[in-house]
């Protein structure tokens, strides 16, 4: 390694395992603990005088004191969770706990280059939403550092592959990221060492640990044979199920060598006072047989994504594997049948992704070493203020300059030299405003240094002038320019759509403005009177399926002045590297802005709430398949199975839900969600006919009353609506059929009350509904008096009584469901 | 949306034609990025067929991104076919260089009509 | 005698004072009422000048008459001193004493000649504005002199918008509670503000019908029609007869009539620009940025005929780029139709074109399609906002549910300019219900029948222009209570 010059760090912030490297423009290391190893473990210990043990120390404890030690908390980063260390007494939310672990390889780092680093880029998942990467920021500058920018894994993993190989493979790659908790597919493209997300896909809970719970579950199944009992719902069997997982963990890595294990408890268990021995022979074939459908789940993900980029698996030029349970040899045969590719060699799946956040820290140029970079104290000179990438895969990037104000003799013209002296750029003229652009020319996979050369015509000679810098390095290499937001983030409009600002994919920074319109005042100084502006992010058309990341309120407290429905906002969201999101609302017409973002966590998700979605989803999934079995469906009834499926792996992780596991209650919350939104999409293709059948059946009947009793006027304008609803029908428009229905509805309503027995029909249907009546005495009154008229033919007061009773009668409530409750359109 | 389709379509924002290629597109918004960075005024604003426009990081940033992407640029290229030359534009459009087409507004009406002060 | 004096004195400014505190919402001060008043106030005036012309030596009755001009000349003391001074404060309690102009709504009509004032002001006063609010705010009952008057204070803080919504709404109201003079003025800024934007097809439009009217707004609504042309112009010769007619002080210069000499519109119906025989892409373009730049009709049916045939052949070029670049998705040439029958909405939309002069077939029916749907939906959600707001007994101040009133009846006349008819029909079915309960509660319960009863006017000519007989029964009905 060189001794001076930049040091990049990147750190793997991961479920199980953290660990980090460093770059120093050449080559890249990694970062070990005190024991010498590569990894640590993200598992936090604090013991009852609040000390704080972190990595493999602490896994250790993880068996013994299962209460006070923590590991996977990075799966509960960005929710309102908190983790308890009851002998110490303290709760710490899981940024805190993450922060540790960055501390603790802050320690390794010093303990191996010398000095505490201050900047460094930190790995998420991909499909970390807002919140979540916002809580990785918030971990970091906990930890102490000055700067961190984030990267995505999967990208920094393909980084780091693209760095290691030889020759520049162009094309399609796909990285296979399977963690400990999250699991993750992208796809990518390199061209001339750029380095493009093109798209990725995941599930944000599936991984090794899945594999894990198999076999836990395998195990109980097991020792329910022999008569033991062990529900998981049951709060008293944590330790034994915490026991059961490492001991897990445990046979899984044997059976990665060995053909056959055994899951041996040491201790045995205790359970109502009976002491059982565990011990249960394990062979390959077994776990292969538990591991099948969570490795088929995620080849499914692989081949959706390829699918939906037009891509057949030989197309693939590459498939990159990350994560720990990738060294599983089955995980690895089954990859690579199904996606038909040898996979990179000689690459480090467990250290992968910290390489690669290293080299993406050189993209960025976050320098870790403590500032300010010192200049030779002895050199002397005019400024220059220069831009150029510390990174560039392009061989012929541009520097651009400006000259500072300062003292001394200002340069006319400059020089940019290599230091090889292969290349100079030639004299170049600084422009009128002192600045300068000059395209360079690198050397390829090396880093290049160039000198800093300045002139100026002085009594008809060529006085050199010095400048500072006097020279700077670009290192030519694979890069990737801005990190890709992770999930489309817009806004939820009042008709449950979304205004989408940021599409998926962006990079970031990115920032958007766009103008909506209230759909509903806000009084000055009315304190109740709210217009809320909910910032959803995900992928699906449905505000009330995307997930709320922030709020903007416009409060009637905080108003210059009255806004009545119809006024324009314009909102503006923006999104850093980190994650952050800010959002702005600025009023034209009050010339007021407001930017007060109510930054939203992850929900929570209590267990009860869960069971209610469930429930509600199970009823829906029955009358869809009751209509599907209507329609004689074939493609909609298959969907309809996987829909049963899923519901049903979900009922399980609600059970688990019960028993304390917030991570199985996070799960539950999204599949719910997803399954949600299938069952949407299916009920939508069902509902047109059904549409169109009522509009058959409402003009037969419109059109009967207003031939018997309409006016001319009335009878054209039910010709118009026909015309418009056969328009609607023709075009499926579904919203402008349901208005010309209404008007239709009121065409033939006024017609039929014309009906001299209208009134008395009405009259009767209402009466023949008196036990719905919120007020059942006067209701019965009413009935009474009705009945007097229609003895005395009194028509006038027959109408009066009915109007009367509707008003006593439930009217369907008629509510458009909010998306999040905007008031925007 | 539609106009800015063209204001802000990439192609006029890096300042190249739709046949360039993707090195020239990533080049293009390297150098604009520095140039921006510190201030250089050759790259405040691009010109369209619109007119010039002002040019910010953000911009420039997301011009690149969305040429990356073959089918965006695709249909960024179709909107770009024109010369980003506002005359050129206007040439089929009669009176355009001369009198305003819409009849003339009375900024004094206010004053004059006893609304507002008299200047 | 100088003791008669004095108890003829203090019976008139008794008299006028008692005028001063608020009208009692139950009792309306019919037209009846008002002439007795104002018959006393005017004998005992005479009855005053002619005592002092008996009694004082010249010189003396003319200071007196000077010192008792504010007092029995109250309305042409404030119009020609206090307003244009600017003076909010004083011109407020000098209108409350003019009971011949302001007759009908003495209060409102000094809340709305103190927001009149206001806009005279160099830089309107938030001081004053606050303090005319909080006189409005007193008011029993919002009247249309005070919805006028603040729509004069939204003028004065720059929100046109508002200021319009509020100043049309004034001849809905209840010619029991409005002035003539509030009517006049009301119809005064609305078409300043309309020349001030060389809006001269307004200026006709909102003078034309009007019952009424000043001699100002006549002057410029004959300089209007000369403007756009209008067959029924005056000539020159005519127009300086309506220059002559407006009050000298109130004259404005000569350089309007100029205004009308050019009487050649300048604006000539641009003919849709020939597309040339180039590329069809690259015309569609040009058209379509030139419409851009220049927004016409003719403009928006030449672009949208030119983007029809660049659609045309747009597909094998789309392949063969696609193939070159690698992109394996491909690009759906429906989705470019789509963006761009969007965005030609979008300019019709923002033109204000109606739907009606969007041509069947093609992009732009597509695009009228789009826009309908968008104007639609938008109004209803709009009327379903506010029926929530009722249903949940969210109530708000009685200026406030004005202000939602006007913003929802804007979007639906801005919904019939457009579609005509056929979605007047649609959209009144949407807007009827909540407005109704609104009026009714507004009546019922708050004590607004002014505001109440102008609502219900709006859903009376509305319900029979959409046709909808039993709306237009169940509002006359309510309008007779």
């Amino acid at each position: 390694m060189q001794q001076d010059g930049p040091r990049y760090l990147g750190i793997d912030l991961g479920t199980t395992n953290s660990a980090a490297a460093v770059f120093d423009g050449e080559s890249l290391a990694l970062i070990r603990a005190a024991d010498g190893a590569t990894l640590t473990p993200s598992v936090v210990r604090i013991d009852r005088r609040g000390r704080i043990t972190v990595g493999s120390r602490a896994r250790r404890a993880l068996e013994s004191d299962p209460d006070n030690t923590h590991a996977e908390f990075k799966r509960l980063m960005g929710t309102q969770s908190t983790l308890p260390f009851p002998a110490a007494g303290l709760d710490h939310p899981p940024e805190a706990l993450a922060a540790e672990i960055l501390k603790s390889i802050q320690g390794d780092v010093e303990a191996q280059l010398g000095f505490t680093p201050r900047c460094a880029v930190v790995s998420v998942p991909a499909l970390f939403e807002l919140p979540q990467s916002a809580a990785t920021s918030e971990a970091a500058r906990l930890a102490g550092f000055e700067r961190v920018e984030l990267i995505q894994e999967p990208v920094a993993s393909a980084l780091a592959a693209g760095w290691s190989s030889d020759e520049d493979a162009g094309g399609a790659w796909l990285v296979y990221d399977m963690g400990g908790g999250t699991f993750d597919v992208s796809l990518l493209e390199t061209r001339d060492g750029l380095l493009r997300v093109v798209g990725h896909d995941g599930d944000n809970f599936l991984g090794g640990r899945d594999i894990d719970r198999a076999i836990v579950d395998w195990a109980l199944a097991q020792l329910e044979r022999e008569g033991v009992t062990i529900r998981r719902d049951d709060p008293r069997v944590r330790s034994i199920l915490s026991r059961l997982k490492a001991a897990a963990e445990e046979v899984k890595i044997d059976l990665t060598r060995a053909a056959s294990s055994q899951l041996f408890l040491p201790q045995g268990v205790e359970l109502d006072g009976d002491q059982i021995d565990v011990d249960l022979p394990l062979p390959r074939s077994t776990l292969e047989g538990l591991m099948a459908p969570i490795v088929e789940r995620s080849l499914g993900v692989c081949s959706r994504l390829l699918t939906q980029h037009g891509l057949k698996p030989e197309q693939l030029e590459r498939v990159v594997l990350v994560g720990g349970p990738t060294v599983i040899p089955y995980l690895r045969e089954r990859v690579a049948e199904a996606l038909g590719t040898t996979f990179s060699d000689g690459l480090d799946p467990m250290t992968l992704v910290a390489r690669g956040a290293a080299l993406y820290a050189a993209t960025a140029d976050l320098d870790a070493r403590p500032g300010p970079s010192v200049e030779p104290p002895s050199s002397q000179g005019r400024r220059m203020w220069l831009q150029y990438p510390a990174m560039s895969s392009d061989l012929y990037p541009h520097v651009a300059g400006r000259l500072l104000d300062g003292d001394g003799p200002a340069p006319e013209e400059i020089q940019l030299v290599r230091s090889d002296g292969g290349w100079s750029s030639g004299w170049t003229a600084l422009g009128s405003d002192g600045g300068l652009v000059v395209m360079l020319e690198l050397l390829p996979r090396r880093p290049n240094r160039f000198l800093l050369q300045g002139r100026r015509r002085g009594g008809g000679e060529e006085v050199s002038v010095a400048l500072l810098p006097e020279h700077f390095t670009v290192v030519q290499g694979m890069t990737i320019t801005d990190p890709p937001l992770s999930r489309s983030v817009g806004v939820a409009l009042a008709n449950d759509r979304v205004r989408v600002y940021l599409e998926r994919g962006t990079p970031l920074p990115a920032k958007r403005t766009f103008v909506h319109r209230t759909i509903e005042g806000v009084a000055k100084g009315e304190t109740s009177s709210v217009l809320t502006i909910p910032i959803v992010q995900g992928e699906l058309d449905d505000a009330h399926l995307c997930r709320l990341v922030g709020r903007l309120e416009i409060g009637g407290g905080s108003l210059g002045d009255s806004l009545p429905a119809g006024s324009e906002i314009e909102v503006t969201v923006e999104v850093d590297r980190g994650g952050r999101l800010h959002a702005q609302a600025l009023v034209p017409r009050l010339q007021q802005v407001f930017e007060e973002v109510a930054h939203l966590v992850v929900p929570d998700a209590p267990p009860e709430t869960l069971e209610l979605q469930l429930r509600g989803l199970k009823t829906r999934l029955e009358a869809a398949r009751a209509a599907a079995m209507r329609s004689d469906d074939v493609a909609l009834s298959d969907r309809l199975i996987d829909v049963e499926w899923s519901l049903q792996d979900t009922n399980d992780d609600v059970t688990a839900a019960r028993g304390g596991d917030e991570d199985a209650a996070q799960k539950a919350r999204r599949t719910l969600i997803e399954i949600d939104a299938t069952l949407a999409e299916i009920e939508d293709a069902g509902a047109w006919p059904e549409l169109e059948r009522q509009a058959r059946d409402q003009l037969v009947w419109a059109s009967q009353w207003v031939s018997a009793n309409g006016t001319d006027q009335e009878r054209r304008m039910l010709d118009e609506a026909a015309a418009s609803v056969e328009r609607a029908r023709q075009g499926k428009r579904a919203a402008e059929l349901q208005r010309q229905l209404r008007v239709v509805g009121q065409l033939g309503t006024a017609a039929y009350f014309r009906d001299p027995n209208a009134w008395r029909r009405s009259f009767e249907r209402a009466a023949s509904d008196l036990h719905r009546a919120t007020d059942l005495i006067a209701a019965q009154a009413l009935v009474r008096q009705g009945r007097e008229a229609l003895a005395s033919d009194d028509r006038g007061r027959l109408r009066e009584i009915v109007n009367a009773l509707w008003g006593l009668l439930p009217a369907d409530v008629k509510d458009r469901s909010l998306g999040h409750g905007s008031g925007l359109r | 949306m539609s106009r800015s389709r063209i204001a802000e379509n990439p192609f006029y924002v890096l300042e190249l034609r739709p046949d360039a290629t993707a090195a020239e597109i990533e080049r293009a918004g390297q150098k604009l990025l520095a140039m921006l960075e510190i201030g250089l005024e050759a790259a405040a604003s691009y010109p369209t067929p619109l007119g010039g426009m002002p040019r910010d990081p953000d911009q420039v940033r997301r011009a690149v991104d969305e040429l990356r992407d073959p089918e965006r640029r695709i249909v960024h290229e179709l909107w770009a076919t024109l010369q980003p030359d506002i005359e050129a534009t206007l040439q089929l459009v009669p009176g355009a260089h001369g009198e305003r087409t819409e009849p003339d507004p009375w900024p004094g009406a206010m004053a004059a009509l006893g609304w507002g002060r008299r200047r | 005698m100088i003791g008669l004096l004095l108890l003829i004195v203090g019976l008139a400014v008794a008299l006028s004072i008692r005028g001063i505190g608020p009208p009692r919402a139950s009792t309306p001060v019919g037209p009846g009422g008002g002439w007795v008043r104002v018959t006393l106030w005017w004998t005992a005036n005479v009855l005053v000048i002619l005592l002092l012309g008996v009694m004082l030596p010249l010189r003396l009755f003319t200071i007196a008459a000077l010192l008792l001009l504010p007092i029995l000349l109250p309305w042409p003391f404030t119009r020609a001193l206090l307003i244009p001074l600017g003076w909010v404060r004083a011109t407020y309690h000098a209108a409350r004493l003019s009971s011949l102009e302001w007759r009908r709504d003495r209060a409102g009509g000094a809340a709305f000649s103190g927001a009149w004032a206001l806009l005279r002001q160099p830089e309107p006063s938030a001081a004053d504005r606050g303090w005319l609010q909080a006189r409005i705010a007193d008011a029993p009952a919002l009247s249309p002199a005070h919805l006028g008057a603040l729509g004069l204070l939204a003028a004065s803080r720059g929100d046109l918008e508002e200021a319009r919504a509020f100043l049309e709404a004034i001849p809905l109201f209840d010619d029991r509670i409005t002035d003539p003079l509030l009517l006049q003025r009301a119809l005064d800024w609305l078409v300043a503000d309309a020349a001030t934007q060389g809006r001269w097809a307004r200026v006709i439009e909102l003078t034309r019908g009007a019952t009424e009217i000043s001699a100002e707004a006549l002057l410029v609504a004959g300089v209007a029609q000369r403007v756009v042309g209008h067959p029924d112009a005056p000539g020159d010769a005519q127009l300086q007869i309506l220059w002559e007619r407006v009050p000298l002080l109130r004259r404005p210069d000569r350089e309007l009539l100029a205004r009308a000499g050019c009487n050649a519109p300048s604006g000539v119906a641009e003919a849709p620009p020939a597309a040339d025989g180039g590329d069809p892409l690259e015309t569609a373009l040009k058209l379509y940025a030139s419409l851009l730049e220049r927004p016409s009709p003719g403009g928006l049916a030449a672009a949208a005929a030119a983007w029809e045939r660049a659609l045309d052949e747009l597909q094998p070029w789309l392949h063969a780029r696609a193939e070159q670049l690698g992109a394996r998705r491909g690009v759906p040439l429906e989705a470019i139709r789509a963006e761009i029958e969007q965005s030609l909405a979008a300019i019709a939309e923002a033109q204000g074109l109606s739907l009606a002069e969007l041509s069947r077939g093609g992009l732009l029916s597509a695009a009228r399609d789009r826009l309908r749907e968008d104007r639609l939906s938008t109004i209803e959600l709009a009327a379903e906002g506010l029926q929530r707001r009722l249903d949940a007994g969210r109530w708000l101040p009685a200026a406030d549910e004005a202000r939602e009133w006007l913003a929802l009846a804007r979007l639906y006349s801005e919904g019939v300019r457009s579609g005509g008819d056929e979605v007047r029909r649609l959209v009144f079915r949407a807007v009827h219900h909540p407005l109704c309960t609104l009026s009714v509660e507004l009546f019922n319960h708050r004590g607004e029948r002014w505001l109440s009863n102008a609502m219900t006017r709006w859903l009376l000519i509305e319900a029979r222009a959409a046709g909808d007989l039993r709306a237009a029964e169940l509002q006359e009905r309510n309008l007779r209570l």
